[in-house]
């Protein structure tokens, strides 16, 4: 029972001393820097960021926040294609798929970071059906990729179906693909 | 005595960890904009009971009467010959394979021409004449899909006899 005790006091001195940042700790004891829980607490969160940046083979986005870009797949129709620069244009029976590459990086200052996941998602619905490395895109966020390593670019595929059944009244295209990055 | 306490440290530790991973998230936007346009595409196709195009289900197929003649002889297969007065007509049905997309156009309009003049010979599509001199309106309401224009050749008996060559330029407009 004594040693019990003994044990309970000590949990509740270093839970004191950690929450109050060690100041009511014994005055002989010289003062120290904050501890080191709280250092590691301090440089974790908010660390990584994502930057979105051109593929080789991609359209160039715009934008100079490199985690808010925009891209434009230009003019595409079923029959012409796409006259724009890496701007692929597939014909499917009843739908045509327009395509291009861009680039993703996962960037943690801190190296903490062993790897993330990265989540997509639709800001809002769409007639059209957009795909980010043949995941298809809905308004609720989905994995789309599940071990990224910070540091590393990754070219991804977007694709965008357009039924031939939408008429010059509906095919303006025009929406955002938000990501959400986790650290693992 | 001092075992218990670096196991509480360590606990806490992770436990200050987890919680700073867990909140560890970063998001980005790409905004994507494009402009879909309108299109309309013709292919040609071998029609039922016609000639059997070269490179069908193109737009640049060719048809291939044979050896024709007023009298006698034996016809290719699909060709359907007519005899006149003063000529003969070789026929064969060609289907015209007009499609749209992203389109609320009804019908189409399509025109014809040749693409070198022919004096000697009567050509038509769709039982509209056809010449090089201007692009010769077949129909203006063409519906989306196949549709069978018939490409005839009328051949003068006074005409000699040789090779008939000629190209039909088909230029289909949405309505």
């Amino acid at each position: 029972m004594a040693i019990f005790l003994r044990n309970c006091i000590s949990l509740l001195v270093i839970g004191s001393s950690l929450i109050s940042g060690g100041w009511s700790q014994s005055k002989s004891t010289p003062k120290r820097n904050p501890t080191p829980v709280l250092v590691m607490k301090a440089r974790a969160t908010g660390t990584i960021s994502l930057s979105l940046g051109n593929a080789p083979a991609g359209v160039p986005l715009k934008g100079g926040n490199s985690s808010q870009r925009s891209l434009d797949l230009g003019i595409a129709s079923y029959q012409n294609g796409s006259s724009s620069l890496n701007v692929g244009v597939q014909k499917l029976p009843a739908s045509f798929v327009v395509s291009t590459k861009f680039a993703m990086t996962v960037q943690d200052s801190t190296g903490q970071v062993g790897s993330a996941t990265i989540f997509a998602g639709l800001a809002a619905p769409d007639v059209f059906i957009f795909r980010v490395d043949g995941f298809q895109m809905g308004t609720a966020p989905r994995l789309i990729q599940g071990q990224v390593k910070p540091g590393v670019t990754v070219q991804h595929l977007l694709e965008i179906e357009v039924p031939t059944s939408l008429t010059e009244k509906n095919s303006q295209l025009q929406n955002s693909i938000l990501f959400q990055v986790i650290a693992n | 005595m001092k075992k218990p306490m670096i196991l509480v440290f360590a606990a806490v530790m992770m436990s200050s960890f987890a919680a700073a991973q867990g909140g560890n998230t970063a998001s980005g936007t790409l905004a994507v904009t494009a402009n879909v346009t309108s299109s309309i595409n013709l292919v040609f196709n071998t029609s039922t009971g016609g000639v059997t195009l070269g490179a069908p289900n193109t737009s640049a197929a060719s048809l291939a009467f044979g050896t024709v003649q007023a009298f006698g002889g034996v016809l290719a297969t699909g060709v359907t010959r007519t005899v006149g007065a003063t000529n003969f007509t070789v026929s064969s049905p060609v289907d015209v394979i007009v499609t749209k997309a992203n389109s609320t156009s009804a019908n189409y309009t399509l025109k014809a021409q040749l693409a070198a003049a022919d004096a000697a010979n009567t050509w038509t599509v769709g039982g509209v004449t056809v010449t090089s001199g201007a692009a010769a309106t077949v129909t203006t309401t063409g519906a989306y899909g196949t549709t069978n224009f018939p490409v005839a050749i009328s051949v003068l008996f006074t005409s000699p006899a040789g090779a008939i060559t000629n190209t039909i330029n088909y230029t289909a407009t949405s309505n």
